[in-house]
């Protein structure tokens, strides 16, 4: 039987869906029975999905331009 | 007991999609590079807000980095994937803003990881169904942007490679020149913590009335 803070070490392979057969069933037996852990590990899969589904820290568009600029003072130079 | 188990790719030759391009500019063809910044600078500049934490800086050491890749590219033999190669001058690059800043930063100090090993949560309030539709997405990404800015730096890096930009662990691992298992606890603290930064935007009306009760 895992306890809380193995079920969190798990939360890795929970996310990304690669817990092994037999971990997958201990961590339902703990869920069945660990709200806490159930609301940990609900939210954290929303987390992430919000985390990569709004398009954060959009790049300035000129960057690229700015960037290949220099790059080309740098060759005559 | 460790029940995760890790499979770690060598970088094989020919596995490199930038190879034909890195060749292109090596031989002389400067205008190929732009290629390379296209495919790449989104990555590098989100590490180096991750890093900074800051747009003005991220933006000028993005193209620092980029300049210095294009200046040493006749050093880059391709022992690393050059996606590689590229993020660790970025994050040098990054590094050395913060040391002239005179800002103490830890991405590489792991004398408190083992505390963070027992970093529990605090906020166990279920969370609605369907979270993000209570919000437009620019409302989303603003509160993602300033919570993710919150972390602490060598949580919000990992995070950033990992999550935002979506590397594995062990390319995170590589870039950083962390061991693969300080990345992994880093970012389970990392995405604990953004988890409780977030949760009160999103829990379900009732829980939020519990609060109160
Ligand atoms: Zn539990």
């Amino acid at each position: 039987m895992l306890n809380c803070g193995q079920v969190l070490r798990e939360l890795e392979s929970y996310l990304d869906d690669s817990l092994a057969a037999d971990v997958r069933k201990d961590l339902q037996a703990h869920l069945g029975g660990c709200h806490h852990c159930e609301v940990v590990l609900d939210s954290a899969r929303h987390t992430l999905r919000i985390v990569a589904g709004c398009k954060t820290f959009e790049l300035p568009e000129s960057l690229s331009d700015r960037i290949m600029a220099s790059v080309r003072a740098q060759k005559t130079s | 007991m460790n029940l995760m188990t890790t499979t770690v790719n060598p970088i094989q030759q020919g596995q490199d999609a930038d190879a034909a391009v890195v060749a292109r500019v090596q031989a002389g063809e400067t205008e190929a590079f732009a290629d390379l910044v296209k495919r790449h600078e989104k990555r590098v500049y989100r590490t180096l807000m991750g890093i900074t934490g800051v747009r003005e800086d991220a933006e000028d050491a993005t193209q620092s980095a980029f300049l210095k890749a294009y200046l040493h590219l006749g050093d880059f033999h391709g022992a690393s994937r050059f996606s590689t190669w590229l993020l660790r001058i970025a994050i040098n690059e990054g590094l050395e803003r913060l040391r002239r800043r005179k800002q103490t930063i830890s991405i590489d100090d792991d004398q408190d990881d083992k505390d963070e090993q027992h970093f529990r949560p605090r906020e166990f309030r279920d969370w609605r169904d369907n979270p993000e539709e209570k919000y437009t997405k620019t409302e989303l990404r603003e509160l993602v942007e300033s919570e993710v800015m919150k972390l602490p730096v060598k949580y919000r890096v990992v995070v950033m490679l990992r999550d935002l930009e979506e590397q594995s662990t062990e390319e995170t691992a590589t870039a950083l020149d962390l061991e693969i298992s300080t990345v992994k606890t880093r970012l389970l603290r990392g995405r604990l913590m953004l988890r409780e930064a977030l949760a009160p935007f999103f829990l379900r009306d009732n829980e939020k009335e519990h609060v109160h009760a």
